[in-house]
């Protein structure tokens, strides 16, 4: 593990000069982390913070956050409106997206293209819509309830699902497209997700990477996961980023010409530290890879 | 094909095992005896089993670590 650490290291040391000098690399969040990631702030450019998690926190909560976002950009990320849906947005959760926004005043703020929820029916997780015009309508509508009531337009991560989602007339790259291309949304592109879906069921997700519209996108997750029954991936983000997701992240970084923000997740089984800072190393190779063999829009 | 309608009977299956274990058992009459019309119930009866077991199984630790943490 420390030899694979120093290995990292030294392609992030050459991978500094290569990288646009805007690419960021960050972490998301979490309690179990907060000691490590104080003490490693200068290997950190950004955070991803839960916005959920502050929903009903108490004032001196959220001043904590507020405080932290003036030490370091930070970003909340969404988990519960149900943004991708025929339903509208769950007007209270909206609510108080928008209160945390105006509170914290973080940099960006994203969601899911999931829903979860159906009247007062929770499901508890992400979930994969239908993918049909009536989504598409549905998330556009959501889109902009949100930018009314919170002022910036949100970025749209694209999901893990092991279900096809039923009654669906687009694949993933033309429902994504077809939501982004009519709404002032950015794609929060989820390289795990989509290496998960292409695995799952049995695309290729290079492939599908080149279909979507890559030009809206300045924010990525990394993440790993584990194979369950019927060797299906669960993206459970316990695990280390596989080989295959920074090969993706290189590719985006060679079709984007935008500055990125990259972000590792991880949502338990918590390793060192410095295995996660090895992974953000691996990471920021990868974009200077990806700069390198830049491809002409 | 109401979306909503498939939509909403999708909620009721990853929120209620009840149901889905008689999804499960018997796809096309459940979701029919649901509400949903028969093309409606052929579309959603092509859900995989497996992967809706383990999609249940994670939807169903989620909601009781949220109300762990809530509570």
């Amino acid at each position: 593990m420390a030899a694979e650490a120093a290995v990292a290291a030294e392609a992030a040391a050459e991978a500094v000069v290569e990288t646009n000098t805007s690419d960021r690399f960050g972490i998301s969040w979490r309690p179990e982390l907060a000691a490590g990631i104080f003490e490693n702030m200068p290997r950190i450019d950004v955070l991803e913070v839960i916005a959920d998690d502050y929903f009903h926190a108490s004032a001196d909560r959220v001043r904590s956050l507020r405080t932290l976002a003036r030490q370091i950009p930070v970003m909340l990320h969404g988990v519960g409106l149900g943004m991708a849906s025929t339903a509208p947005v769950h007007p209270r959760k909206l609510a108080h997206m928008a209160r945390l926004i105006d509170k914290v005043t973080p940099e960006s703020w994203s969601e899911h293209l999931a829903f979860v929820r159906w009247g007062r029916r929770e499901i508890g997780h992400l979930a994969a819509p239908p993918r049909n015009e009536d989504t598409v309508e549905g998330t556009l509508e959501n889109i902009h309830r949100a930018v009314r009531l919170t002022g910036l337009p949100p970025h749209l991560e694209n999901i893990a699902t092991l279900l096809r989602p039923p009654a669906s007339s687009l694949d993933e790259p033309e429902w994504i497209s077809s939501i982004l291309r009519r709404s002032p949304a950015g794609l929060l592109l989820d390289l795990h997700n989509l290496y998960a879906n292409g695995r799952n069921f049995g695309y290729d997700p290079a492939l599908a990477l080149s279909r979507l519209p890559l030009d809206r996108v300045t924010h990525v997750h990394l993440a790993g996961g584990r194979l369950v029954d019927d060797g299906l991936l669960l993206d459970d983000h316990k695990h280390p980023v596989p080989d295959p997701v920074y090969e993706l992240l290189a590719m985006v970084a060679a079709r984007s010409a935008k500055p990125l923000t990259v972000i590792l997740e991880r949502d338990g089984e918590y390793p060192e530290m410095s295995a996660l800072l090895a992974e953000l190393d691996r990471a920021r190779a990868a974009v200077a890879k990806g700069r390198r063999e830049c491809v002409p829009a | 094909m109401r979306t909503s309608v498939i939509e909403a009977y999708l909620a009721r299956l990853y929120s209620e095992p009840a149901e889905a274990q008689r999804f499960l058992a018997d796809p096309e009459r459940t979701a029919i005896r649901a509400g949903l019309t028969p093309p409606e119930a052929r579309e959603v009866a092509r859900l995989d089993p497996a992967a809706l077991r383990i999609s249940c199984r994670v939807f169903e630790r989620k909601r009781a670590w949220k109300a762990r943490g809530s509570s």
